[in-house]
């Protein structure tokens, strides 16, 4: 429409260059289109709050929790609380990073062993994490060290499951290619077993670190006085709802924004000929 | 360290199967002499147990009966001795060429400075130069072959053995490679035990082939091969010698069931 405007004189190759130029915009926009279902809905729920279609007490709406957001920050509190949670799952992660790749891929390598330890870690697994608080606050009080220990447990059974289906897994072949040429149980773990579980074991981690992030925000609630589960639990106390979801909005994103690392990492490491 | 030629004296196996009643008798009462520096062929139809023979060797497998010996000592497992080329490669993917070339002379424990002079003249003499860093699926078949057969002769074993190395490849790039392998042997001075379904390649080859037949796998004649040395690869096309020869071996090997129905 804005073409006819243009003067007679204008140069025609500017015109078809901007003419590309908003249908490449337009293209880039449509195939973004299934992002925009996150804003409608926010959308959505802030007009159906607005028109009192829902109790603003129980539900605020977005800007309510965007400004209570803002106010967690500069204040500084929401800094310091993901702080601790992010630092506690660090730690919890990493201890259970070590032993259950470790423990998954000896027992995949060793069914004598794994016939003895694989009936203790079936008993275990059904048992959630919630059911552990309370015994974790009787062995190590509140604070840090619970958490740790609940995230580790969390986190360890996918880790640990992955790890031990790939070792389990590990095509005869190579184990007698290792066999003939007469190789160190060293070099078999360092050539063989763990680039050819790498990936499982790369995803079980992914999974687990998901599992770590939900484990510590449920250790917060009970047994710790810092943290983003701790900070929600206190906007109940005091019933401030948009601090409830403000808070629970950044676990979600980080959570997310976790699991996207780790697939660029899987993605960075994993490049060999089982990717293509 | 275990020396000396192969003796495989009355050895059967027997595999016991998934069900009961399932067993397999793989080999019957197989007894085989095989001298140093010799290249011995194995062939026979398919489930004859040529496989298990090999991995025998290899110390894979374990006879139910009798004995495998190299020299005076009974073979109880799998040893740097004996390097085996196994079906379809089973070269590392995740390692680079150089890498899998290495591979037995890391578990030899060779100094990186004595690794690296040894891959050098393996991926020479198995004409992969400039591909070293490169991994195996970005390799041709034939290339892939190479770097097994590199890999297999890198630790300097006495023995190598090959189940059926050139089964993947195309007739064109199975001739040159049997060339190649053929001029590795005769420098080496290795032992080359070699499983095969062509009669072609067991007799341009080998200096004897042996022939099984199956149910229950059993050695059913061995061929001594007379063709003078070097090979020439017209041998295949020209030779009167190689044609009854190839004549008589695909004779016994269509001829194979029928003895052991008359029994
Ligand atoms: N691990 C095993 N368990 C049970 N049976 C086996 C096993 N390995 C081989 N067999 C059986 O033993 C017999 C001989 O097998 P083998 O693999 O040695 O034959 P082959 O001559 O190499 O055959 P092909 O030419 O098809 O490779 C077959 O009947 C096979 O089914
Ligand atoms: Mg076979």
């Amino acid at each position: 429409m804005s073409t006819s405007d243009l003067p007679a004189s204008s140069v025609p190759g500017v015109v078809t260059s901007a003419g590309k130029l908003s249908t490449l915009a337009a293209a880039a926009v449509w195939r973004g289109h299934h992002l925009a279902v996150v804003p409608a809905l926010l959308l959505l729920w802030e007009a159906a709050v607005r028109w009192g279609f829902v109790n603003a007490n129980l539900f605020p709406p977005p800007s309510a929790i965007l400004e209570a957001l803002h106010d967690l920050a500069s204040a500084g509190m929401l800094w310091s609380d993901l702080a601790a949670s992010v630092t506690r799952v660090g730690v919890g992660f990493s201890v259970a990073a070590v032993i259950a790749v470790s423990l998954g891929l000896a027992l995949g390598r060793l069914p004598a062993l794994a016939r003895y330890l694989l009936p203790i870690v079936e008993l275990v697994r059904p048992i959630s994490v919630i059911a552990w608080i309370p015994i974790a606050i009787l062995w190590f009080g509140l604070g840090d060290r619970p958490a740790w220990f609940l995230i580790a447990l969390g986190a360890f059974f996918p880790v640990f499951t992955n790890a031990y289906d790939a070792a389990r897994a590990l095509p005869d072949t190579y184990v007698r290619v290792a066999r003939c040429f007469g190789a160190s149980s060293g070099l078999f773990i360092r050539q063989v077993l763990i680039p050819a579980t790498l990936p499982q074991v790369l995803t079980g981690l992914r999974i687990g670190l998901g599992t770590g992030w939900t484990c510590v925000i449920a250790a917060e609630l009970i047994s710790s006085t810092s943290g983003l589960g701790y900070l929600i639990q206190m906007a109940r106390t005091t019933i401030e709802t948009e601090k409830v979801l403000a808070g629970m909005a950044v676990i979600g994103l980080v959570g997310f924004a976790m699991n996207r690392l780790m697939v660029a990492l899987e993605r960075a490491i994993v490049r060999g000929p089982r990717s293509r | 360290m275990t020396a000396g030629p192969l003796s495989i004296d009355d050895v059967s196996k027997t595999y016991a199967g998934a069900r009961p009643n399932g067993a397999v008798r793989a080999l019957s009462r197989v007894s085989l002499d095989i001298g140093e520096g010799e290249f011995l062929s194995i062939i026979g139809p398919s489930g004859c147990g040529k496989t298990t023979l090999l991995n025998m060797i290899a110390g894979f497998v374990t006879p139910s009966t009798g004995v495998v010996r190299r020299g005076a000592v009974a073979i109880a497992g799998p040893g740097p001795d004996r390097t085996m080329m196994f079906q379809d490669y089973a070269l590392f993917p995740w390692l680079t060429v150089a890498d899998n070339i290495a591979f037995g002379l890391r578990a030899k424990g060779l100094s990186r400075r004595e690794r690296e002079t040894a891959v050098a003249r393996f991926v020479d003499l198995a004409r992969l130069k400039g591909f070293e860093d490169r991994l195996p699926h970005e390799l041709s078949g034939g290339m892939r072959q190479r770097v097994s057969v590199a890999r297999a002769l890198a630790p300097d074993p006495d023995i190598v053995l090959m189940d059926e190395p050139f089964a993947a490849l195309d007739s064109l790039t199975r001739d040159a490679l049997q060339e190649e392998l053929l001029a590795i042997w005769e420098r080496s001075g290795k032992t080359f035990v070699l499983v095969t379904h062509n009669i072609e390649e067991a007799l341009f080859l080998s200096d004897r082939v042996v022939v099984m037949a199956p149910r229950p796998g059993r050695i059913q004649t061995i061929v001594e091969i007379p063709l003078p040395r070097p090979r020439s690869p017209d041998l295949r096309t020209r030779d009167p010698v190689f044609m009854a020869l190839k004549q008589r071996l695909f004779d016994l090997l269509h001829d194979a069931p029928q003895p052991s129905e008359g029994r």
